[in-house]
């Protein structure tokens, strides 16, 4: 008390500097860090926190935000479990949006950025938004998301006249009609982002495409459903600014395409349908390109090689394993900026896809040799090697986030278990914050497991498939992973005692997602990790008729899952027929 | 009739496993206070809703070869299909009132309420009735089908996995169960792509007449006739749009890549 008298100013003045100070800190964990140094910082970060990203909408409730940040600009919601986009989780699952966008209708006077992710959103939820924040709406990201008509959209583009971030990607999206785009085109000069990749929206006008371009002079990302390309010279030739373009389809002769225009500025391309006859039309500006996605292109093996050579300055590719060994040679040969890179799985057919069109332990030499800059590697192979492993621990230093699929087009997989493989992975990227490993029976046996345990020491996303061979592999992983926040595992064969020992042991575990395991005739055995603020959820074996490859349906039985989470907000209340919650503490036992 | 199998087995085993519970050693403080009360209160709570949810979802018609394997499983533990014939103990009827007039159900039967001990056996599409078969005749059924079943007894869910085998396991055998089980999945966006890109293929040419696109000169030729027919229909539409899908399904075609095998 004394000091306070005697120095009045000193207080003060500490206050006024770090007033300044704090808004430069950006970092979430430092953030953090910040906020537990004493009230008055907590109070400080809790008024100046810009954006807040809530990894799981079930972690609290609307009111605490609004309790701890009210001041917030800029928010990101994530829902549905990551399983969702592969089609694992029902519809119904949860995930909705309608009390978030109340409280922040309500409250939350300076957010002006949303982002919902693999949520479901109501068009009652985007008419609310829109009523709510109006000309103060800047960026609105309706990531994977479904649940909502064009008619919502409209409601967002009629009233938010100042919206610079406009992205539906992957959504599922009712369509009525096209009106949505048509008022952004009367309306909106200050455009940036326009983002309806990979929605099945269709009544698009390209004259409106074409006002848009026109009209927003700083528009740099459109990325659209499928389209006529040639109907879209006039957009192109009017978007000056233009960076990135996805979408798009090729159904003309291939060499009517000369006549498109391409932006001075453009580096960023995912042209879907893309042939071998219209990848010359490319070559021109190739050396540009940055990043490219070609998941959706219909390339082979040669056209792959034949347009990666041609860009040196690429820092992102996302493919499919069309790419084969020898594309991913002339990858590492040629683009020594790789920053991230992305080979899905391509058809499981042979005919529908190049031969030479598979990933093995060769290209992923090459790979490591050739691409020192890669951060971020997901791969599915067909084949595998220790020494792959080990080549890629000791040369891609910066990689901070693994994925290794393997295949099951090959039966005989020679070099399994890859437990030292993964060790020397794993201690030679010390980096690695998101690992991700996907095998098969024999994969990796509990010794690989207590190797991850033990070398993971940043790793904060697992997901582990079809790996260990008991309930021992998994306990010993629990004992290491000390930064482990959200584990991910399927068709594992660990009995529920293991699956709860280790979500206990497992410190720092905030968020755990199982699906086929060891089943008990009830779920008891999963109790045992029951404790406060512990959410438990079950999803038992249920039915699923879903589309199959030739739009047929196909019913299939989905195995189990187990999703348990920390949670300030109690069990959750909107849980559909598929879900059983197990809750820790039962109130009306 | 799955529905109430399922029930019946659960309970059976989760009287076991109840108590089970309750002796865990639980190493946090917190536990200590998950009382005995709440865990049976649970218990209850999670028994009778999975009665609820499940009932009538499965139509006993409908039986899948994973439905088979349940059964096969559940036929390989005497001790829940003998339940029928074994009172149920104190802890069941405690936490289950309702339990009593249901317990005298049998696991695989058709019919709920028959006194005689029914066997049915689903094999290879077909389902099998037997009346007044004893506990030790359907034991010894049950042994019998659990020597002939290659693999061990598991829950379809988790793959067929023998844990005991040495490290360099021969997966030949085990992979295609692993993908029946739990296939590896794909993302939505790709699914969508393979389809589009495998109905594309398979009708690549939607107009009778001499089109198997041999050569280049009759796809073109074909083409700008399929050109002129979606200019038509635009036209009809006030605003130029986009058309609904590029694809065969709709009449539209694109060129196909010269090495593709079509």
């Amino acid at each position: 008390m004394d000091e306070r008298t005697t120095n009045p100013t000193h207080t003060t003045m500490s206050d006024t500097i770090f007033e300044c100070v704090i808004p430069y800190i950006t970092d979430p964990k430092d953030r953090d860090s910040v906020s537990l140094v004493c009230s008055r910082w907590y109070h400080l970060d809790a008024l100046t926190r810009k954006h807040i990203t809530i990894a799981f909408c079930y972690t609290c409730t609307p009111k605490q935000l609004l309790h701890r940040f009210s001041h917030i600009e800029s928010v990101k919601l994530k829902g549905k479990p990551r399983a969702a986009m592969f089609n694992l989780i029902p519809e119904d699952w949860g995930g909705y949006v309608s009390s978030w966008v109340l409280e922040f209708s309500r409250s939350f006077v300076c957010l002006k950025s949303f982002h919902f992710r693999r949520m479901i959103v109501k068009d009652e939820d985007l008419v609310l938004l829109a009523k709510a924040r109006g000309r103060t709406l800047q960026v609105l990201r309706l990531d994977k998301c479904s649940g909502f008509s064009t008619d919502g959209l409209l409601h967002i583009t009629r009233s938010c006249r100042n919206i610079r971030t406009l992205y539906m990607e992957e959504s599922t999206i009712v369509e009525n009609s096209g009106e949505w785009l048509h008022e952004l085109a009367l309306h909106n000069t200050v455009l940036e982002t326009l983002n309806f990749y990979m929605t099945e929206l269709s009544e698009v006008s390209y004259h409106d495409l074409e006002l848009i371009a026109k009209n927003c002079k700083s528009l740099v990302s459109v990325k659209i459903s499928d389209c006529e390309v040639l109907d879209l010279v006039g957009f192109f030739g009017a978007v000056s600014a233009l960076e990135e373009f996805g979408g798009g389809s090729f159904n003309d002769q291939p060499d009517k395409y000369k006549s498109v225009p391409v932006p001075p500025k453009l580096c960023i391309l995912g042209l879907t349908y893309l042939g071998k006859h219209e990848l010359p039309h490319v070559f021109p500006f190739a050396s540009r390109i940055k990043k490219i996605d070609l998941l959706y292109a219909l390339l082979d093996t040669e056209d792959h090689c034949l347009l990666i050579q041609r860009c040196p300055n690429l820092e992102v590719l996302e493919t499919r394993n069309v790419i084969g060994d020898r594309g991913l040679g002339v990858l590492a040969n040629s683009c020594k900026k790789l920053r991230r890179l992305r080979i899905e799985r391509g058809a499981d057919e042979q005919e529908m896809e190049d031969v030479e069109g598979v990933v093995t332990q060769r290209g992923l030499i090459s790979l490591a040799e050739g691409c020192l800059e890669l951060e971020y590697l997901a791969v599915y192979v067909t084949d595998i090697t220790n020494e792959s492993l080990e080549c890629m621990g000791r040369h891609l230093k910066k990689l901070c986030d693994f994925r290794l699929v393997l295949l099951d087009q090959q039966e005989n997989v020679a070099d399994l278990p890859l437990d030292f493989g993964v060790q020397a992975l794993l201690r030679g990227c010390h980096e690695l914050r998101r690992f991700a490993l996907y095998l098969r029976l024999g994969g990796l046996t509990d010794a690989g497991l207590g190797f991850i345990g033990q070398y993971s020491q940043n790793v904060r996303w697992m997901l582990l498939g079809y790996v260990g061979q008991s309930d021992a592999g998994l306990l010993a992983l629990s004992r290491g992973c000390p930064k482990l926040q959200k584990l991910e595992m399927r068709g594992c064969s660990f009995s529920e005692s293991a699956i709860a020992s280790a979500a206990l042991q497992l410190a720092s575990l905030r968020y755990l997602w199982v699906q086929g395991y060891r089943r008990s005739q009830t779920s008891n055995a999963l109790l045992a990790m029951a404790r406060p603020f512990w959410n438990i959820e079950l999803i038992p074996t249920r039915r699923d008729v879903h589309a199959g490859a030739l739009g047929e349906p196909v019913e299939t039985e989905q195995p189990a899952h187990i999703l348990a989470y920390y949670s300030l907000a109690g069990q959750r209340t909107d849980f559909p027929d598929s879900v059983i919650p197990l809750s820790p503490v039962s109130s009306n036992a | 009739m799955k529905s109430i199998c399922e029930n019946i087995l659960e309970m059976s085993a989760a009287s076991k496993d109840c108590i089970k519970t309750e002796k865990f050693d639980l190493s946090d403080d917190r536990m200590d206070a998950v009382s005995d009360e709440s865990n049976l209160g649970l218990f209850r709570k999670y028994v009778l809703k999975k009665g609820q949810q499940s009932k009538g979802k499965r139509v006993a018609e409908e039986m899948s070869e994973s439905v088979r394997n349940q059964l096969r499983f559940s036929a390989l533990n005497p001790q829940q299909f003998a339940y029928t014939s074994r009172p149920s103990t104190l802890l069941e009827k405690h936490l289950l009132p309702a339990l009593e007039s249901s317990a005298k159900l049998p696991i695989s039967s058709g019919e709920s309420k028959t006194a005689k001990p029914q066997l049915t056996i689903f094999y290879n599409g077909a389902i099998n009735v037997y009346d007044n078969v004893s506990v030790d005749q359907a034991q010894a059924i049950f042994l019998l089908a659990g020597r002939a079943t290659v693999s061990p007894p598991t829950v379809t869910e988790t793959p067929k996995v023998d844990i005991a085998k040495p490290q360099k396991v021969d997966n030949t055998s085990s992979i295609g169960k692993l993908q029946t089980d739990l296939p590896l999945a794909r993302t939505i966006s790709l699914q969508h792509f393979l389809a589009k890109r495998r109905q594309r293929i398979m009708s690549k040419s939607p107009y009778p007449a001499p089109s198997s696109s041999s050569t280049r000169k009759d796809v073109d030729k074909e083409y700008a006739e399929m050109k002129q027919n979606r200019n038509n229909i635009v036209d009809l539409n006030e605003e130029k749009s986009f058309s609904k899908s590029p694809f065969p399904s709709q009449g539209f075609f694109f060129p196909i890549p010269a090495n593709k095998r079509c």
